[in-house]
């Protein structure tokens, strides 16, 4: 269950709700890397995603008043994090299409190591060519590991949403992907 | 279960699904072999999604943290929150309690060196406006009752005495011990940080 704080002290989160730049400061440590790989995983480039990071934690601090304390704090951020990619994405890059993306599957150059950098690089836009909402589904399932409920609790939707957006975009990846399932 | 998963699959790969839904659909994969080909091909793709590789890191978390305590802005907290008040009373715990165990003990203890010396009672009770002359000095609940007019304190003596300072240190040690916990959560964090 993602409504308490199990992860992180609740006394950091307080302190920095009275304005201890300090304790925020190691917030931020503590969620750096679950918080960059949600936002490179949306947007997909390390600039983008460190701007976006940045730009979360700057909107976590001046909201932070507004943080209720009988709710998940990551799944708070993580909240802010993914809208704060989502602006910077309609932003900066242009829409990629999933039906643009031509695969490069079942290709044999006799290196392996080659082809998994070639296979990953490939679900990476996969992944990214998906809609938004989508999008942030399967990366807090696939990438963080939340539960449906944590994901509804993170973007304020229901459940029965969750599971029709992870069923959507499964479907739309497996047969993106449908050479290298076959492959496998 | 006569048709097939369908947009269940994932709910039940996610293990999402109640224990009664999980056994009917577990009953109708294993029957189907439709269905057992959808689930291997899901679990191929979760796994596929999966081996991502990892995230190309433009600053270390501590540059990070500086890059982002450079850029905050002084937040006045709300003033007067229900938790800000809460906060506030807990952290007065202590303070209360040992104003408290003081307060009772001084009045114990001068009380009684009053009643030693002749006179002296009188003396320290006609000084203080609002006292009746009678009352024992050395009792701390009929200095209370008689000095803020409440009159629904039991009787004071040895035993309630006793039990009223064991009250109060007990308060104040599991006080104590709570606080020290949360501060040694804090600094672990802050060490795991």
């Amino acid at each position: 269950m993602g409504s308490s704080n199990t992860d992180v002290s609740t006394d950091l989160i307080v302190k920095a709700q009275q304005g201890d730049q300090e304790a925020f400061g190691d917030l931020v440590r503590y969620f750096h890397d679950r918080v960059i790989n949600v936002v490179y995983r949306m947007c997909g480039d390390r600039y983008l995603a460190e701007e976006a990071a940045q730009i979360a934690f700057i909107k976590a601090w001046q909201h932070l008043s507004d943080f209720r304390l009988q709710t998940s704090f990551r799944n708070w951020l993580y909240r802010i994090a993914i809208n704060t990619a989502t602006d910077i994405i309609r932003k900066e890059k242009p829409d990629e299409n999933l039906d643009d993306i031509q695969l490069i599957s079942n290709q044999e150059n006799g290196d392996t190591h080659v082809e998994n950098e070639e296979r990953r690089q490939q679900i990476r836009k996969v992944v990214l060519a998906l809609p938004d909402a989508s999008r942030a589904v399967i990366v807090l399932r696939e990438y963080e590991g939340l539960s449906y409920r944590e994901i509804a609790e993170t973007l304020d939707i229901s459940m029965g949403t969750v599971m029709s957006r992870l069923n959507y975009a499964r479907n739309r990846l497996a047969e993106m992907l449908s050479g290298y399932l076959e492959e496998t | 279960m006569s048709d097939h998963i369908g947009s269940l699959l994932d709910a039940y790969l996610d293990h999402e699904l109640s224990p009664v839904r999980m056994r009917a659909i577990e009953d109708h994969v294993a029957d189907c072999e439709f269905c057992q080909k959808e689930i291997e091909q899901r679990r191929k793709l979760i796994v596929l999604l999966k081996d991502a590789p990892p995230v190309p890191a433009v600053h270390s978390k501590d540059q990070f943290a500086a890059i982002i305590q450079s850029q905050l802005m002084p937040r006045p907290a709300k003033p007067w929150t229900y938790q800000g008040v809460l906060r506030l009373g807990w952290q007065a715990v202590p303070v209360a309690l040992l104003f408290t165990i003081i307060f009772i003990q001084t009045v114990f203890w001068l009380g009684n060196a009053m009643l030693i010396i002749p006179g002296g009672s009188d003396m320290l009770l006609g000084s203080i406006p609002g006292l009746p002359i009678e009352i024992n000095l050395s009792d701390p609940i009929q200095i209370v009752v008689n000095l803020f007019r409440i009159y629904y304190f039991p009787a004071w003596d040895w035993l309630t005495g006793i039990i009223a300072t064991l009250i109060i240190s007990i308060t104040y040690i599991a006080w104590m011990i709570i606080w020290w916990g949360q501060q040694q959560s804090t600094n672990n964090h802050r060490m795991a940080l």
